[in-house]
């Protein structure tokens, strides 16, 4: 009985500690929702509204008349994408060439790739923004999708998956007379489309957040991204206008959360998976 | 006999070349991107360290001073020094927290109260980092922000969060840590998930304690995942703290919470000196690589080729 008893209490004390680090934790989240949906009068004060008193949808008016809002979205969801497909793709290919092929380059090559996982970000950055700007693709998706391609981590990841499949669906596929495009395409794609889910929502997510990369290529506000559109509402001059900020900010941060609503246990499984991406 | 044994070597070496260069076909665009865009960049800041250049212009040949003018800045040594700091002070929110938050999850023996904590306290990592800093500033702002508010109802002046010196790196750690906190005690759970109960249940029997079961047993066991989580935060450090390093003070109050790949930022599309942002980006690499290969040796290391 005692035993019971102190386990009990040792699993509400737990549950308390939890569910207080559990508002902690989300509190700047809610914060950002509730100050999008206030006046300034309940913004710009010393008291705190938890929850609006006069709830309002000014900001969200403000943004979409005076920005680039719907550009910024456009942007967003061009370049997300551009960089999820291409990095998997290109994973994809050199996963199955160093796993279906035996070459004596096969070793050299897979060190070669990894081995990018160590370089900075600001080694590249100077050369690759030079390369860009030659490229005349400043201020286009491209100048944020191409050098994104090389993403050492999801080939990692990729190629620890397709490196798994059995030799004998390689050979059945064989005796049928398929040639390596086949192979590649419908036993490939098909066994590991899990994985490549799980990866294909982590460079959704890592795409949607870059910041550093597209800072630097996109300076035009009609061609900027979300998180990089979203610094317009910082101006030491006039001010900053939070109200609309919290706004674009809870709008920018909607769908990635309403994607994590419905699979969040298959994206914490594919961050376990890969280590951290981003 | 001898001309068939020819023959057939022929025909297995076409064989062989023939699949080498499909080998090399399929891996084309990783090798064309991964050359591009992460090889010979490397090659072209080693050039480019020692070179006058300001973007437009020509080059003109500088030899080591670059490498003298980025050691006698004293924005580079704060940057240096910060970056140590960052790595101490991220220490608590990127190991002690995550690793005390997984314990207790683990501990919580209703599964969808657990899965209810993990994935609130998880939703931090998926959002958009630059975004989350300005929520953040706003939450710090000196006048109207929340913070200071709430101190205000126990009868706290308040602090100058981000233009105070002695705040404003407390802020960044505050922020950073914030968002990793989920992430990492994700990798920890995992961690714990990944050790044979027996052993936890043989030392049970032998009469261990919590305490020694987690210091003599888990703690060890999770060595892979520290290592993992250890290199992440030098990257972090050195790197990543660029978002909110430029988002929240720009590095200020007079350099005091730089750090190098800010730095790196400011010299290159600030001061648009070309020589000495990619001379201190080759000391940045160079002092990551020592870090990491370290880390990595110790661990063991992490990624190893099998077929």
């Amino acid at each position: 009985m005692t035993i019971n008893i102190s386990r009990r209490g040792k699993q509400s004390i737990l549950h308390i500690f939890l569910f207080i680090l559990v508002i902690l934790n989300i509190f700047p989240i809610f914060w950002m929702i509730s100050s999008a949906f206030k006046l300034p009068n309940e913004l710009f004060t010393r008291d705190i509204y938890l929850i609006p008193h006069v709830p309002t949808l000014d900001n969200f008016r403000t943004v979409i008349e005076e920005y680039d809002l719907l550009n910024w979205f456009y942007n967003s969801i061009v370049t997300t994408l551009g960089i999820a497909v291409t990095q998997i793709i290109v994973s994809m290919l050199a996963a199955f060439a160093l796993t279906y092929y035996k070459t004596r380059f096969n070793a050299f090559i897979f060190y070669m790739l990894i081995a990018t996982m160590v370089i900075p970000f600001q080694v590249t950055m100077i050369p690759n923004y030079i390369l860009t700007s030659r490229m005349g693709i400043l201020n286009t998706p491209a100048a944020v999708i191409i050098p994104n391609i090389a993403n050492a981590s999801t080939f990692f990841f990729i190629r620890q998956h397709v490196s798994g499949i059995p030799k004998a669906f390689f050979e059945a596929a064989e005796v049928e007379g398929a040639n390596s495009f086949w192979i590649f395409r419908k036993v490939v794609f098909r066994i590991c489309q899990g994985a490549i889910l799980s990866m294909f929502i982590l460079c959704l997510i890592d795409g949607w957040n870059q910041y550093f990369w597209p800072l630097l290529v996109l300076s035009s506000s009609e061609h900027q991204t979300l998180t990089i559109g979203l610094q317009q509402f910082l101006d030491h001059e006039t001010g900053n206008r939070w109200g609309p900020f919290m706004a674009t900010a809870t709008l920018a941060s909607l769908p990635m959360m309403i994607i994590y609503g419905f699979i969040q246990k298959n994206i914490i499984d594919a961050f376990v998976g890969s280590g951290i991406k981003g | 006999m001898v001309v068939k044994v020819e023959n057939r070597s022929i025909y297995a070496r076409r064989a062989q070349r023939r699949k080498t260069t499909m080998f090399f076909i399929y891996l084309l665009p990783a090798l064309v991107t991964f050359i591009l865009y992460k090889f010979w960049p490397i090659l072209y800041s080693l050039i480019l360290s020692f070179f006058k250049w300001n973007f437009v212009g020509s080059m003109k040949w500088n030899g080591l001073n670059n490498f003298v003018e980025m050691m006698g800045r004293e924005a580079f040594q704060k940057a240096t020094v910060n970056t140590f700091l960052y790595m101490i002070g991220l220490f608590p929110f990127f190991m002690v927290l995550p690793l005390l938050f997984a314990l207790m999850l683990s501990n919580i023996r209703s599964s969808r109260f657990q899965n209810f904590y993990k994935a609130l306290l998880f939703l931090p990592s998926i959002l958009a980092f630059s975004i989350i800093c300005l929520v953040w500033m706003w939450m710090f702002n000196p006048q109207f922000g929340v913070l200071n508010n709430i101190l205000e109802l126990f009868g706290h002046e308040g602090f100058a969060w981000l233009s105070d010196k002695k705040t404003a790196m407390f802020s960044i750690i505050l922020v950073s840590g914030w968002k990793h906190i989920g992430t990492n005690m994700i990798l920890f759970i995992a961690g714990l998930l990944c050790i044979n109960k027996e052993y936890i249940e043989a030392a049970t029997i032998e009469g261990a304690n919590g305490w020694q079961v987690f210091w003599k047993i888990k703690w060890p066991l999770l060595w892979p995942t520290t290592i993992y989580i250890l290199i992440t935060s030098v990257i972090f450090a050195a790197e990543r703290a660029f978002t909110p390093i430029n988002i929240l003070t720009s590095g200020g109050p007079s350099d005091a919470t730089t750090n190098l790949s800010h730095i790196i930022y400011v010299f290159a599309f600030e001061y648009f000196n070309i020589g000495l942002a990619s001379s201190t980006a080759i000391f940045t690499s160079i002092f990551f690589l020592i870090i990491t290969a370290s880390l990595i040796k110790i661990a063991g290391g992490l990624w190893h080729y099998d077929d």
